[in-house]
């Protein structure tokens, strides 16, 4: 997975809405239809990360470039995430 | 520079608007003397014309098109309220079913219905439909 490189989907797109980001589905966005999806700060980064092709890798350097990980978590954190933006198809492979 | 959080994501799924959810309405289609009313229905009426002449007229334009009775429904998509809407000058008019409860009726249901302005009270009937454009 380090090497496969994602990139967002058509489906959803990215917006600040009040302050606020959120991700609204357009497309084909299975169970998440007619809903909208409110990410807080760390979030919203992985989700800008994937508008250009990125692997894993290179959104968790960049997540270093811009936070603390005072708990070690954020490898983790950014692991998982992908994983359940690819089950959801808000990414894919590039 | 900021610390990392889990990151989180909220998702709220929309509500339909009250009034998109509409399933029924209903058009007026008397085209007759409403006997309660006493008085022609559809069209120009020459011969009630007089002193005491009153408008009691269902018209096409009016309560005859089901997109004028608009029709409020709740989150549990059942109707509460009908209004009559683009009225001949008399603004939106409550809508008051007669002998059923607005929140049992269905398609295919012959139903009645009043409005009321000043001193007239109009008497309508039409068969519910459903899927009908009547939503803000």
């Amino acid at each position: 997975m380090a090497e496969t490189k994602y990139i967002n989907t058509s489906d959803f797109i990215l917006r600040q809405i009040g302050g606020e980001a959120v991700l609204v589905p357009i497309g084909d966005a299975g169970e998440l239809e007619n809903s909208m999806i409110s990410l807080n700060d760390t979030f919203a980064f992985i989700i800008r990360q994937f508008e250009s092709p990125r692997s894993v890798a290179e959104v968790i350097s960049a997540a270093r470039a811009e936070y603390e990980d005072p708990n070690g978590l954020l490898e983790k954190h950014i692991t998982e995430v992908t994983q359940e933006l690819l089950s959801r198809n808000i990414i894919k492979e590039a | 520079m900021k610390n990392w959080n889990k990151p989180m994501a909220t998702v709220t799924p929309f509500v339909a608007n009250e009034y998109v959810a509409a399933c029924w309405g209903v058009a007026c289609d008397r085209p007759e003397a409403d006997p309660i009313d006493g008085h022609s229905g559809w069209g120009y009426d020459e011969y009630h014309r007089g002193a005491d002449w009153k408008d009691y007229f269902h018209e096409d334009k009016n309560c005859g098109s089901a997109d004028n009775q608009q029709i409020q429904f709740n989150e549990q998509h059942i109707a509460v309220r009908m209004d009559e809407i683009r009225t001949k000058g008399l603004g939106d008019l409550p809508c008051t079913i007669v002998g059923k409860n607005i929140g049992d009726v269905k398609p295919g249901d012959y139903i009645t219905w009043t409005t009321t302005s000043g001193n007239r009270t109009w008497t309508h009937h039409g068969i519910v439909t459903s899927n009908v454009y009547n939503h803000s």
